[in-house]
C-alpha cells in the first residue's frame, strides 16, 4: 500500500477517528498503524515515535510512499484537515466533499470550525468508545453552560445541514463532514447528553454507516484502559467513581 | 460586488488579516466591512452585529451573494481556512495554493496546523500591529 495512517488508540483519538472513518467510508486502501499512546509527555514512546517518523507531534498523520517531496522522503500530512484535502485531490473521482460549491463551502466551514471550536465538549467530554458515562454526562451537562451551548450550536448546525442537504447525511450523501462530527456523535451516545429527536436519528444513522462500525467495532475489541484518558472511571470493570 | 469581507480592528484581529492579505495578494476584488471591536461578551454590538450574518460568532467572514443555499440566503463562509478552500475553488487560475501536489499538502498541513496551535505565542503575544512591545515581548 502507498498510502500509510498513523493513529493513536482508536477509542479514545477522536482526530484518529475521523481520518480512519473517512478512508473507511470511500473505501480507500491503506494500511493503519498504531502507535499506542503512553503518555503524551515529551520522553513518551508514544512522542518519541511519532516524532521519530517525522510528523508534528500528534496523530493522526497520513503517508504517501508514491510521492517524494524535495528532501528525497515520502509526503507526510500531518494535520486532520489537510488529510482531507489530500485525500478528496487524489480521489478526485469520489464525493468527499459535496459536489455543489455552496454546499462544499458549508461542509468545509463546519469542519474548520470543528477543527478550532467546540472546547468545552472536547475538553470535558473525552472520546472513549464503548463504556457508559451517562452519569459523568449528567454532572457535566448540569455544570458546565460552556458544553450546553457547544451542544446547541452543535445541533443548530446539523438541523442547518440537513434541511439544506435533504440528508440522509449533512451534505447529502456520506461526505468528510460526517467523518468530522462522528466523534461528537460518540461523545454525545456515550455520555448520554441530550439532543433533539432529530439529532438522534441523525446519530442512529451515523452508527449504522458501515465505516462507523468497523471503527467503532475495532474500538471496543482494541480498547485499552489508559488511566489519563479516564477522568471519570477507575478501570473498566470498575463502577463509575462519580 | 459580489463578495464582502467582513472583518475586525485591522491592527488587532489576526484572523482577518490572513484573508485580507491573501485577497490583497491575488488582487481579488471583494469589498470590505469593518465591524468594530467593543467586546466580546455575548451583549455587546460586536457579537450582535456579526450574529446578523454568521453563526460562529466571529470575524473574519465571507458572504458571496451570487450563490444562494437552497434556502435562498447568501453563501456565508465564517472560517478562515474554509474561506481560503472557497476562494481556491472559485478562482482556479490563481495560485492560490502552490501547484505541486506534495508542496500543497504541506502548506495545507502548516495551515492547519496554525489554525488549532500555537496558542502559547497566540495567547500570549496577541496581535498588535504599529506598537513596540519590546519589553513585554522580553519578559514573555
Amino acid at each position: 500500500m502507498t498510502l500509510k495512517l498513523y493513529i493513536g488508540n482508536p477509542n479514545y483519538s477522536s482526530w484518529s477517528m475521523r481520518a480512519g472513518v473517512l478512508l473507511r467510508a470511500f473505501g480507500i486502501a491503506h494500511d493503519e498503524i498504531l502507535i499506542r499512546i503512553d503518555g503524551f509527555d515529551a520522553n513518551s514512546t508514544f512522542k518519541t515515535e511519532v516524532n521519530r517518523i517525522g510528523a508534528t507531534g500528534t496523530v493522526p498523520f497520513l503517508i504517501d510512499t508514491s510521492v517524494q517531496d524535495g528532501h528525497d522522503q515520502s509526503l507526510i500530512i500531518t494535520d486532520t484537515l489537510s488529510i482531507v484535502e489530500y485525500i478528496a485531490e487524489t480521489f478526485a473521482d469520489h464525493a468527499i466533499w459535496p459536489k455543489d460549491r455552496a454546499m462544499r463551502a458549508k461542509a468545509r466551514n463546519l469542519c474548520a470550525e470543528m477543527h478550532s471550536g467546540f472546547g468545552a465538549l472536547r475538553q470535558h467530554c473525552l472520546m472513549n468508545i464503548g463504556p457508559d458515562l451517562s452519569r459523568a454526562g449528567a454532572l457535566i451537562w448540569r455544570d458546565h453552560a460552556a458544553v450546553r451551548r457547544d451542544g446547541a450550536r452543535i445541533e443548530t448546525a446539523w438541523a442547518d445541514m440537513l434541511a439544506l442537504s435533504g440528508g440522509p447525511y449533512l451534505a447529502g450523501g456520506f461526505s468528510a463532514l460526517d467523518a468530522y462530527f462522528a466523534p461528537v456523535v460518540m461523545r454525545l451516545k456515550y455520555y448520554s447528553l441530550p439532543v433533539t429527536g432529530e439529532s438522534q436519528t441523525y446519530m442512529n444513522r451515523i452508527f449504522k454507516h458501515p465505516a462507523i462500525e468497523d471503527w467503532v467495532g475495532g474500538a471496543v475489541t482494541s480498547a485499552e484502559f489508559l488511566d489519563f484518558e479516564e477522568p471519570f472511571r477507575l478501570s473498566t470493570d470498575d463502577p463509575e467513581p462519580v | 460586488m459580489s463578495l464582502t469581507l467582513f472583518i475586525g480592528n485591522k491592527n488587532y484581529s489576526s484572523s482577518s488579516m490572513r484573508v485580507g492579505v491573501l485577497l490583497r495578494a491575488f488582487e481579488i476584488d471583494v469589498y470590505e466591512r469593518f465591524i468594530r471591536f467593543d467586546s466580546f461578551a455575548p451583549g455587546s454590538t460586536f457579537k450582535r452585529q456579526v450574529a446578523e450574518f454568521s453563526p460562529a460568532g466571529s470575524v473574519p467572514f465571507l458572504v458571496d451573494d451570487t450563490v444562494t443555499d437552497a434556502s435562498g440566503k447568501p453563501l456565508v463562509i465564517w472560517d478562515t481556512l474554509a474561506i481560503i478552500e472557497y476562494l481556491a475553488d472559485r478562482f482556479t487560475d490563481l495560485p492560490i495554493w502552490p501547484e505541486d501536489a506534495a508542496l500543497r499538502a504541506r502548506a495545507r498541513s502548516l495551515c492547519a496546523e496554525m489554525h488549532c496551535g500555537f496558542s502559547a505565542l497566540r495567547n500570549h503575544c496577541i496581535m498588535n500591529i504599529g506598537v513596540d512591545l519590546s519589553r513585554q515581548g522580553r519578559i514573555l
